[in-house]
């Protein structure tokens, strides 16, 4: 069960998803460094490549290579985008504030487990089905 | 809808987490130490002080000389205070309601009212920082070094000195004679040279902005510099046209403290600059410690 395919329209309706998404976030990083009297970060202003690259760009390729993937991995994948990108903003946030948070690792750190966890499910689910 | 059922509840744990982290940073104040003694001294004998003359612009006494003075350049409105002290003890520290902590903070005039200032600016904002050496008055109350930092020192002589946190620690200088640190940074002047570059793009921003700096001209006599900015009435100053600003006042030893809205400058109970965080609307910033000349 854990393991069951995720139909090919819902990584569609996720690419798409996921373009909106980018979409924010470069126009709030732009507004929001118009409005950072100075400091610039790419924290900020490159954040919105996440969500392009990892869940617009990677997820047209997946769909044209028609990989199986797990729905498990789907969603732990999809948690490492938002994870990420959420992670370099408030990272973003803090910089042009001009103060730092160790909590902040805690984003990284998990995006890493999260995208471990995607892939070791995505390669090894054949192990688990036989 | 089952399938998203994971990314939903995950969702909202880091919607919740982002929430708390951005509290934790910016709202929920920690209190550390309540600082005793805190230099409040309104019972200053009128014999230490001997016959006070003040106005609008000068304040003088048997041990305090302190000139106002306001500056147009670079379109910007610069105030100026020379001091002149007889003895560095009248240069002082303090924190926002007498605490070292996280998110404890206070106007700049709300602070020099409660320890009987004459003149004050804001300092470092050490509170917005989770490392960096906090020296004040004599007590160490933070000694975890900021990586490449550059601070002021200021030794119980009055002299000053620019240190960078990473070559020195803050107990081996406490031996040496330093009374007060303020971390900010970055130095503006040193050897009555400008340290910085027109093109330096440190995290400080090369833009112009309100600024407040503090510096020695020589043994004794300092100036407190407070620009205003983001405003039409006065565009504000990059950190190079400060430097540039306080070099032709004969200043050898200059350092650049927390800008934009915490920028403010009080004087004989009074508010001297037009404090403002986004041009729009005058308004003093609560910050975490100003440094000030007072008893």
């Amino acid at each position: 069960m854990i393991l069951s395919i995720l139909d090919i329209n819902e990584i569609k309706k996720e690419t798409k998803g996921y373009l909106i998404f980018s979409i924010f976030i470069l126009i709030f990083g732009i507004i929001y460094e118009i409005f950072s009297h100075g400091i610039y970060t790419p924290y900020m202003y490159l954040a919105f490549l996440i969500p392009f690259i990892f869940g617009v760009i990677i997820k047209i390729i997946l769909i044209k290579v028609n990989i199986k993937i797990p729905v498990i991995s789907d969603n732990l994948y999809n948690s490492f985008i938002n994870t990420l990108t959420i992670g370099l903003i408030f990272n973003g946030v803090l910089i042009i504030y001009g103060t730092t948070n160790k909590l902040i690792i805690i984003y990284f750190v998990t995006s890493i487990l999260l995208l471990s966890l995607s892939l070791l499910f995505l390669f090894t689910r054949n192990i688990f089905e036989k | 809808m089952k399938n998203k059922l994971f990314e939903i509840i995950y969702n909202i744990a880091l919607i919740t987490f982002t929430v708390y982290i951005a509290l934790n940073t910016f709202v929920l104040s920690e209190k550390y130490v309540v600082v005793e003694n805190s230099g409040t001294n309104n019972n200053t004998s009128t014999e230490e002080k001997g016959e006070v003359s003040t106005s609008d612009d000068e304040y003088s006494d048997d041990n305090i000389s302190i000139k106002l003075k306001t500056y147009t350049e670079y379109n910007t409105k610069i105030y100026v205070a020379d001091v002149v002290v007889k003895d560095s003890s009248y240069l002082k520290t303090a924190f926002a309601n007498n605490t070292f902590g996280k998110n404890v903070t206070a106007k700049t005039s709300t602070i020099a009212d409660s320890v009987g200032a004459i003149l004050a600016i804001n300092g470092d904002y050490y509170g917005v920082q989770e490392t960096g050496y906090v020296l004040k008055n004599g007590k160490i109350y933070r000694n975890a070094a900021k990586s490449n930092q550059e601070d002021l020192v200021i030794y119980e002589d009055g002299s000053f000195e620019i240190i960078n946190e990473s070559d020195v620690s803050l107990e081996s200088l406490k031996a040496k004679g330093a009374y007060n640190i303020l971390s900010f940074g970055p130095a503006l002047i040193e050897n009555s040279s400008i340290s910085v570059s027109q093109n330096d793009e440190v995290a400080k921003s090369m833009r112009s902005n309100p600024r407040t700096a503090i510096g020695i001209i020589d043994e004794n006599h300092y100036v407190f510099v407070v620009s205003d900015g983001r405003t039409s009435e006065s565009e504000g100053l990059s950190l190079y046209e400060l430097a540039t600003f306080m070099n032709k006042l004969g200043v050898s030893t200059a350092y650049n403290l927390d800008g934009g809205g915490s920028s403010s400058m009080y004087f004989n109970g009074k508010l001297i600059n037009k404090p403002t965080t986004n041009g729009n609307r005058i308004s003093e910033r609560s910050v975490s410690d100003i440094v000030y000349i007072g008893y």
